[in-house]
């Protein structure tokens, strides 16, 4: 073997890399070949120095203390999640992402408490809109049978009494105080509460009072003692009961509000004097109430029920979802009291 | 034995013992590598240092499909890397391949006196100062084939580049070495006064 191979091997032979032929060739040449055996040692000497770990000055012993110390400022909770790729998603991030919902949830709960009246314009300046929502029940049929029913008996409406949801009774004085109330019904909006917040400006009329939509449950009791007629006695609690209109001498409207400012429109017939489908269907299929209740062909929104021997069916409308008018049809009773004044 | 992975993600969630713990698993052999690649002992201190905060910083950048070690390693060259480059104010961001082919027509075998290998401890000092004249590539790859006893593989990862160019610049290194080791001994006489006999 030449110089010019062993120079060429020589990082190998020393790093023992080599075959053990070509090894074994260096070697002969090695001891033959001083200047390159030379060469060999110089560069097992470099290796010895390039892994000489004992040149290297030990680390003073509390560096650890002063790298933990330089960054406890930055130690505060989880390291760099001010930096987290989305991907990587972390138990925190759930939590603060469910702390956040739940306070929009909260928001979108009290606001409309603290704003009713402004609600309460923006959906009036909608009114087709909430006519014509399929996903409400606005039962337009049953809404417009209010006012074609005030209309078509002006003053045979014989809205005595209103209530807002503290109890407090209110009575209109003339006509013009039941207009603005029907406008309202007919767009699905509570009545006036009272006197001094009728206008003859509709718009305004419409607008309840702060009052009106309190969050307390009006106490059902509270209803003026005088002619029986049957009234729902298990409104959801979160409903406040706003007023009790006599439509005519067989039909009563009660109205509801919650505080989401959603309206509950019960209206009670008594069937005794009236030949609709659903008593058609009693007697001429000869079922019971009970089954004409659940008769599918029959109005979802209605309850026929009976007491004393008084055949009475119950609509119930307003702009909240069908399933809970649905669920409110297979659990609401009634109960006669002195509820609503005779006309 | 809790694994680095498993360091990992308990570091991710906010546990400092956990750090602690890598620090004290990690801190020599970064020490070495920076010690290797600046030469000082405080600055390559200082350095360390820094090269634990940017791990502390940097963890929610690392694969914990991958192994810790050579990206621990890898913040530790290119901090001291950086660090040098700033402190020279010269930009040398890659292994300068003109300089190791410069040595590739070196031989050494005429230009070589017995008597320096007499004065070992002495030639040992050559040998470090020629290494701290090497460019910053070259120091670091021979610092991690021969301070930290890592494979081709491993040098490849922390380095960022293949198996086979770590061998390339292994070789590149070691002629680098070999000239200024040369040219050292030359400066200090006996070079040229045995080259002379």
């Amino acid at each position: 073997m030449k110089c010019q191979h062993v120079d060429r091997y020589i990082y190998d032979f020393c790093d023992n890399r080599l075959s053990p032929d070509i090894h074994n060739e260096i070697e002969s040449h090695l001891r033959e070949c001083e200047p390159c055996r030379l060469k060999a040692e110089l560069t097992q000497l470099e290796n010895e120095v390039l892994s000489d770990k004992s040149t290297i000055p030990a680390l003073s012993g509390n560096f650890t203390d002063k790298v933990m110390e330089n960054l406890s400022p930055r130690m505060s909770g989880t390291v760099a999640y001010h930096k987290t790729i989305p991907s990587r998603f972390k138990i925190s991030d759930l939590a603060w992402t469910a702390a956040l919902m739940a306070i929009v949830l909260l928001m979108i709960v009290i606001a409309p408490q603290l704003i009713p009246g402004e609600k309460q314009l923006q959906v009036a300046d909608q009114p087709e809109i909430i006519m014509k929502d399929e996903a409400l029940v606005g039962n337009r049929a049953n809404t417009v049978k209010i006012v074609d029913s005030g209309k078509a008996v002006p003053g045979n409406s014989a809205e005595k009494q209103f209530f807002d949801c503290a109890g407090t009774v209110s009575e209109p004085t003339d006509k013009t105080s039941k207009e603005p109330q029907q406008v309202a019904m007919a767009l699905n909006y509570s009545a006036p509460i009272a006197n001094n917040q009728v206008t003859d400006n509709h718009t305004e009329s419409a607008t309840p009072s702060r009052k009106s939509v309190s969050a307390v449950p009006a106490p059902i009791s509270a209803a003026p003692a005088n002619a029986e007629f049957p009234y729902p006695v298990n409104i959801p609690a979160s409903y406040c009961f706003t007023n009790a209109d006599r439509i005519d001498n067989r039909t009563a409207q009660y109205s509801y509000r919650d505080a989401g400012q959603r309206e509950l429109s019960v209206i009670v017939t008594n069937l005794q004097s009236k030949s609709d489908d659903i008593k058609t269907a009693m007697l001429s299929d000869n079922l019971s109430r009970d089954e004409a209740r659940v008769n599918p062909e029959s109005n979802p929104n209605e309850i026929v029920f009976e007491i004393n021997g008084v055949g009475y069916a119950a609509t119930l409308s307003g702009n909240i979802s069908v399933e809970e008018v649905k669920d409110l049809t297979k659990v609401l009773k009634f109960a006669l009291d002195a509820s609503v004044t005779a006309p | 034995m809790i694994t680095d992975e498993m360091l990992a993600a308990r570091i991710l969630n906010g546990d400092s013992a956990a750090f602690e713990e890598l620090v004290n698993r990690y801190k020599n052999s970064i020490f070495h590598v920076v010690y290797r690649l600046v030469g000082q002992y405080q600055e390559a201190e200082d350095i360390s240092q820094e090269v634990f905060i940017l791990v502390y910083e940097k963890m929610y950048q690392f694969d914990r499909k991958k192994k810790l070690s050579p990206w621990i390693h890898r913040i530790a060259v290119n901090t001291a890397i950086s660090s040098l480059r700033k402190k020279k104010n010269v930009v040398n961001l890659s292994f300068d391949e003109s300089f190791g082919k410069a040595y590739d027509n070196y031989s050494m075998i005429n230009d070589f006196d017995p008597q320096l290998l007499f004065e070992r401890k002495e030639l040992a000092e050559v040998i470090n100062s020629a290494l701290m004249e090497l460019p910053e590539g070259y120091r670091a790859v021979l610092t991690l084939r021969f301070q930290m006893d890592l494979k081709n593989q491993e040098i490849a990862e922390i380095l960022g580049v293949s198996k086979e160019n770590v061998e390339v610049k292994i070789h590149r290194a070691r002629k680098a070495l070999r000239k200024v080791l040369m040219s050292k001994l030359s400066e200090r006489g006996g070079f040229h006064e045995m080259s002379a006999r």
